[in-house]
């Protein structure tokens, strides 16, 4: 029997003044075999210790419900191995307001996802889906389709978190919206005009981004390509630390 | 109608209320609505105003001076109230909001991640939209899918139904990309079968263009009740937001019913624990009849290496979701190593309709376990076994999901699976409808139109249908009848339940949690893929003892409104235990053995006598009546259909091919 020692941040904002720091004992039998994810252990406490505000509900990374910084860094519960010996802390995903405990009201960045207006911009209904290049799928349009809106990647956006620029960037995660379309070559909307007005330029190109993204999609260089092609077409700003506009 | 007449609330419930007389209730709720808003505002108490308990928890700041929670709430007036947000719920709204009506739709979980849409996130989805022959050879692929006990006026509906919705075209359109084969088309669309599966259909595109269409969505906000009008139709519905416990009263015109199923009972599920049957507890509370709740679509996946059992119940291994494909269904092995499901595909019988390659496959796999060549979930090797390994060399082994999983948790987890991993068996939908009109799928609740899972194992396709169904026909019926009235009376007396369950302080109290994982136990232990009459009726007493002498005890900790988790789980569990109910009589009539109710003391398939559909009927008096009638044949006759199914018998040992 192997123990592993998680700190959770709890807070209510119902009653508590401030969020503060609980640490649990959490008992694994099957280290050999398997791991210990910041899930499980969630589930433990919740099941056999206390009550504790934390979500979830594919628990095989598919739905993106259960993002949460462990240790610092945005993951999935789920997809988050722990060590034994080692004090893990889990916190709420950074940025965003605290519904309870390790609970997010994500609304203010899924509003971009669907500002971003991803559905495809086809003249006539799609009666049968149209082909599309083999390679274009599996390389770029379906990796794209697998972002599971867990919003990783706004937590530890640096033009976002740190430069402020949440008026004039549309975010990493809604802008692979914008991408998805540019690339598809059935949408007949100005995707690469939308994705300049978004803010593509105010990208900083950090790529935080990828390394904590689940679905592993390119995104540091998706919006390169979007900024490339955008100021192929002058559709760059002269100052890109200023925002452009309109915003968003 | 006339703006007064449509907010006309009006107290048509007869029955005294236990403890508070009608007239308090009437200006009570006056109020509540009227200061909803107000309420909403300033319903906690300031910060810092929190006072320790004795046991050093912190109390709630929710209870109001008479130490009970705030039972105010906030009204929405709506034309269709659909209650569920999965791909049923979703392709209802779509139907409604087209008629040009007001739409709501509550959803337990974040809106486009929940419930079964959790699953879907990268989803084999089937359709008969691009099939240009006989629909009715769509209703046999079904037929033969769900071992013949289909209402086959009602499936000849919904096949009609996909081709009018195109759900692939739809959900295409909204801007899922669908797997393509190497040929550029989507996967399977160019195969000319009378149904055919598409891969990596996405739920969440679909949610942000309802949300964008202008649909009402108030999701993490579960279902509680509907409400009736004094005639007895629908007249709405209330849901509770589980993310401030706020309670949202709809009134509306006609209701969708769109809940998906009760698998998170099963104890063991690929699906979300959003799915504990709200929905088909209220169909059982308000006196409908339940049809075929003995059965389950069940799957063979890893939830632990080597299938063992965690104790916190139901953790899926994130690097082992790997189900059942349909090209690559010789992965299964018994314990001697023997391939068990080899050579479907290549058995042109079983090859022409893919559900049933798939029950054959699910078939061999319960003999294996039935005779002991398969031992499921013991953690000792001995199960079906998996080889998962091609999963990360075959990128074009059917639906990349699975494979798209594995490297995902590889990179994640950092581990990879070089060897055959143990599965036990899963449920992953449940079957359980009442009885509905065939073509519009209203209830015997007029109003009341239902969407939730059905018979067949390819649910993906027969939910969206029967949301389109059910939304285009509570449109039309809404658009041409006024706003029934709601009894306040009611409204309060599910208001009380609920927040009592939040206030209770049980003298010999017991965790929602404790009762929530004895059930799950209790089912899978009795009611798992192969069952017996001792192990079933085992079963139903330790439910009746559980609802006789636990739910009486059922304690809530911590009294917040915020998030908690135990008192969802306490207005849950209810849900769960009447289902649960409903599972084991129902499985105890059915004897013989039809997929996917696998009996060791009934093991042969028995067409004559049950090629049936069993009702199961919760009484007012609490009691419950059994029932079976003779299936609906009207597309293909019996005779007919006894001649085309599968046969099953469990006593023959699995030829390994």
């Amino acid at each position: 029997m192997s123990t592993y020692t998680i700190k959770v941040q709890r807070f209510d904002p119902s009653v508590d003044k401030e969020p503060y720091y609980k640490t649990y004992t959490v008992p694994y039998e099957d280290k050999d075999i398997s791991q210990l994810s910041a899930l499980k252990a969630l589930r433990y406490i919740n099941q056999y210790i206390e009550s504790i505000g934390f979500d979830y509900n594919c628990r095989f990374g598919g739905c993106g419900r259960c993002g949460v910084m462990v240790d610092g860094v945005p993951k999935l519960a789920c997809f988050a191995p722990l060590t034994e010996g080692k004090e893990h802390t889990l916190e709420p995903l950074k940025g965003f307001p605290v519904v309870r405990d390790l609970v997010i009201d994500r609304s203010k960045t899924y509003d971009r996802f669907l500002n971003s207006s991803v559905s495809i911009k086809t003249l006539d209904p799609i009666v049968k889906p149209k082909p599309i290049e083999a390679k274009l799928w599996w390389e770029t349009l379906n990796p794209l389709n697998r972002c599971k809106e867990c919003m990783s990647c706004y937590a530890v956006c640096t033009a976002l978190q740190v430069e402020k620029r949440w008026e004039s960037f549309i975010g990493p995660g809604a802008m692979m919206q914008i991408y998805q379309r540019a690339m598809d070559t059935e949408d007949k909307a100005d995707r690469i005009s939308q994705a300049a007005f978004s803010g593509a330029f105010q990208c900083v190109q950090c790529g935080l981004c990828n390394t904590v993204c689940p679905a592993e999609i390119p995104i540091k260089e998706n919006i390169a390509d979007l900024q490339q092609r955008a100021a192929a077409r002058n559709l760059k700003p002269s100052d890109t630390s200023a925002p452009n506009w309109p915003l968003l | 109608m006339s703006a007064d007449e449509k907010s006309k609330v009006t107290d048509s419930d007869q029955k005294p209320q236990k403890g508070i007389t009608r007239k308090n209730f009437l200006r009570g709720s006056a109020f509540a609505v009227l200061g909803a808003a107000a309420t909403a505002a300033s319903g906690g108490v300031a910060f810092g105003d929190t006072k320790k308990e004795s046991n050093g928890k912190t109390s709630a700041a929710t209870k109001t001076h008479n130490g009970k929670t705030d039972r105010s709430y906030i009204t929405h007036d709506t034309d269709v109230l659909i209650i569920g947000g999965g791909i049923a719920g979703m392709a209802a709204a779509r139907q409604a909001v087209k008629a040009g009506l007001n739409v709501s739709m509550i959803d337990k979980g974040p809106a486009g991640h929940s419930g079964g849409s959790g699953m879907a996130w990268g989803h084999t989805f089937v359709t008969n939209e691009f099939y240009e022959g006989d629909v009715k050879n769509s209703v046999m692929a079904f037929l033969v899918d769900c071992s013949g006990i289909i209402d086959q006026e009602n499936y000849l509906a919904l096949c009609k139904a996909t081709k009018e919705g195109r759900p692939i075209a739809f959900a295409e359109q909204c801007g899922t990309v669908q797997q393509r084969n190497d040929k550029g088309n989507v996967a399977h669309m160019d195969d000319g079968g009378p149904i055919t599966f598409v891969y990596e259909y996405r739920a969440r595109h679909e949610a942000q263009h309802i949300i964008h269409s202008g649909v009402h969505v108030f999701d993490n906000t579960m279902v509680v009740d509907i409400l009736r009008a004094p005639d007895g139709s629908v007249a709405g519905g209330v849901g509770i937001n589980l993310y401030t416990g706020e309670a949202h009263v709809f009134r509306a015109k006609t209701v969708v019913m769109a809940t998906g199923g009760y698998v998170w009972n099963t104890g063991y599920t690929i699906n979300g624990p959003e799915l504990t049957g709200e929905g088909h507890a209220i169909f059982m509370r308000h006196g409908l009849a339940m049809k075929d709740m003995e059965f389950f679509h069940a799957d063979l996946e890893a939830f632990r290496p080597y299938g063992s059992r965690m104790k916190a119940r139901n953790e899926l291994e994130p690097a082992m979701a790997a189900a059942l494909n349909g090209e690559s269904w010789d992965v299964l092995y018994n314990k001697k190593g023997e391939n068990v499901a080899k050579g479907f595909f290549l058995d042109p019988k079983l090859s022409a309709y893919p559900g049933a390659a798939f029950l054959g496959a699910i078939i061999t796999s319960a003999k294996e376990i039935m005779h002991g060549d398969g031992t499921p979930g013991d953690g000792s090797g001995n199960g079906i076994m998996m080889d998962v390994t091609r999963w990360y060399t075959d990128t074009n082994l059917g639906d990349t999901l699975y494979g798209h999983r594995l490297r995902e948790a590889e990179t994640a987890l950092g581990y990879k699976h070089d060897k055959l991993v143990e599965c036990i068996p899963e449920f992953y939908g449940s079957c359980a409808q009442p009885k509905i009109n065939p073509h519009t799928t209203e209830t015997e609740i007029p109003g009341l139109f239902c969407a939730v899972h059905n018979l067949t194992e390819l649910t993906s396709m027969i939910s969206f249908a029967q949301g389109h169904l059910a939304g285009k026909f509570a449109a039309e019926k809404a658009a041409n009848i006024k706003m029934p009235a709601v009894s306040v009376a009611a409204i309060q007396d599910v208001l009380n339940r609920n927040y009592g369950l939040l206030e209770n302080t049980p003298s010999n109290p017991i965790r929602v949690t404790e009762v929530f994982q004895k059930i799950q136990d209790t089912f899978y232990k009795g009611l798992s893929l192969i069952r017996d009459e001792k192990g079933m009726t085992a079963a139903l007493n330790e439910f009746l003892r559980i609802q006789k002498e636990d739910l009486p005890r059922i304690n809530v900790p911590y009294k917040t409104k915020q998030f908690n988790r135990d008192w969802r789980n306490a207005m849950e569990v209810e849900s769960m235990l009447l289902c649960s109910i409903g599972t084991a009589y129902g499985s105890l009539y059915r004897k013989e053995t039809r997929p996917f109710h696998f009996r060791t003391d009934y093991p042969v398939m028995d067409n004559d006598n049950w090629l049936a559909n069993v009702w199961v009927k919760m009484q007012k008096d609490g009691q419950w009546t059994v029932t079976k009638t003779p299936i609906v044949d009207t597309v293909f006759p019996a005779e007919q259909v006894k001649k085309v199914l599968l046969p099953v018998d469990m006593r023959v040992p699995n030829v390994h091919v």
